[in-house]
């Protein structure tokens, strides 16, 4: 299994934990990741700017998979959605394919939407499998209660085809399971990080992460994890900030990457998974996963 | 109202209600939304989207009433400016960043073995490309 991994702009300028855990875990599991050279965002928190704009911008990205005869692996999940939502839009639109492709032309490029779109939730769970993961891990982690956080975009619009539902067991609770811990539902699973709102509002943003961890905390989970670079900055890197706008000093719970989580189970280091680099207090919960 | 129960600013902003910000432009009054900076506080959950039982997209109508506002040249919040002049500049939102590990040691994506981010191969192109979609008014903005 070979993809073009299209990270986008939130994971290699500054979730580093992120891009390490996929880059140390993937390829345990059969999967190689080409690393383009030509490569640009992906829009989507420029909608407001221009709606226009992330459909140019994403069928740049999928023109560049396209040449190398690639499908794409795309861990944001903004990314994702905008990915998908430009292949539904254009097919759609074939005068607004039409415009983008002459663009495109301009710099050598085509987009015909032959390129499929993957996140990591799918890539595991669909491609590997959970049986396949469950067989290559080295140590079984204990069975501890987790929490996931898909993210708003993993679930909506309901449009078009997203990689998880609210409908049914979510793809990433039974990753959780398949390394050996425990999914723990919370309340404010299916809710969002609030991490669009930081240009708006820092502050409101934050209370957002404030009353996922809350909840979270509330049903006695022992960590948060996702595979969203906006969810884990905002639920492990924006707790601090959470204690000091609402005065709770217990708002105090690891955040992971679920790659992070993998990465443990099949043997690999901190450093490789960059776990070094997570803001939560993740200590207490690797002694005993490691114990 | 479902759009507005379920909205994720609405909890945390008090004056931020998307049932209010569609009967507002069906009454007729865009203008006034233009120019208010609290069409820039959806979190783009799109729950709205989601829940409305009429099939409106309250997400839909704010993102047309910003990219309104940016055209006739009203500033967005800075966060935005500053993340499309880096469009302008690099073609990502924003650029690597230090970062710190739990033992204080800063650290970049060189220092991590990380490979340098790729950009767009004919940059002057891209740019111009982006610019045409949307981003010319911005541009003003960005500099007034």
């Amino acid at each position: 299994m070979r993809f073009l991994l299209y990270l986008g702009c939130t994971a290699p300028t500054k979730q580093y934990g992120y891009e390490l855990s996929l880059r140390s875990t993937l390829p345990l599991l059969g999967v190689e990741l080409e690393y383009p050279k030509d490569m640009n965002c992906c829009g989507v928190p420029m909608k407001g700017i221009s709606r226009f704009y992330p459909y140019y911008a994403c069928a740049r990205i999928m023109a560049i998979a396209e040449s190398q005869g690639l499908d794409i692996v795309a861990p944001c999940n903004g990314c994702h959605l905008n990915l998908t939502e430009t292949v539904y839009k254009l097919k759609l639109n074939p005068p607004l394919m039409d415009a983008v492709n002459a663009l495109l032309k301009e710099e050598g490029l085509r987009y015909s939407g032959k390129a499929a779109i993957y996140h990591p939730v799918e890539v595991l769970h669909d491609k590997v499998g959970v049986e396949r993961i469950a067989s290559t891990i080295k140590r079984k982690l204990p069975g501890i209660p987790v929490s996931s956080h898909p993210g708003c975009h993993l679930l909506r619009p309901t449009e078009f085809p997203r990689p998880e539902t609210r409908n049914g067991p979510l793809k990433l609770d039974r990753l959780i399971e398949a390394i050996g811990l425990k999914a723990r539902d919370y309340p404010e699973k299916y809710e969002c990080c609030g991490a669009a709102m930081l240009p708006y509002s820092p502050e409101a943003a934050i209370r957002v992460v404030a009353l996922r961890i809350k909840r979270a905390l509330a049903v006695g989970s022992r960590a948060i994890t996702s595979l969203c670079p906006y969810c884990i900055d905002m639920l492990d890197g924006k707790q601090d900030a959470a204690k000091t706008i609402t005065g709770d000093q217990s708002l105090s719970i690891p955040a992971l990457y679920y790659t992070q989580l993998l990465g443990l189970a099949l043997g690999l280091s901190e450093r490789e998974l960059g776990i070094n680099l997570n803001m939560s207090p993740v200590e207490a919960l690797l002694e005993e996963v490691m114990a | 109202m479902k759009c507005s129960s379920g909205c994720t600013a609405a909890k945390v902003v008090d004056r931020y209600r998307p049932h209010e910000i569609v009967a507002l432009v069906k009454a007729g009054y865009s203008e006034e939304l233009i120019n208010s900076d609290v069409i820039w506080a959806c979190s783009v959950c799109l729950k709205c989207t989601e829940y409305c039982p009429q099939r409106v997209s309250p997400f839909e109508v704010v993102m047309a009433l910003r990219n309104e506002a940016v055209s006739r040249g009203i500033a967005p919040p800075k966060g935005f400016v500053e993340m499309a002049k880096s469009v302008l500049r690099v073609g990502y939102i924003q650029e690597p960043m230090y970062t710190m590990t739990k033992d204080f040691e800063e650290v970049s994506r060189k220092e991590l073995g990380l490979p340098e981010m790729p950009k767009p191969r004919d940059f002057e192109k891209f740019r111009q490309h982006v610019l045409l979609v949307g981003f010319e008014r911005l541009k003003e903005i960005a500099q007034a």
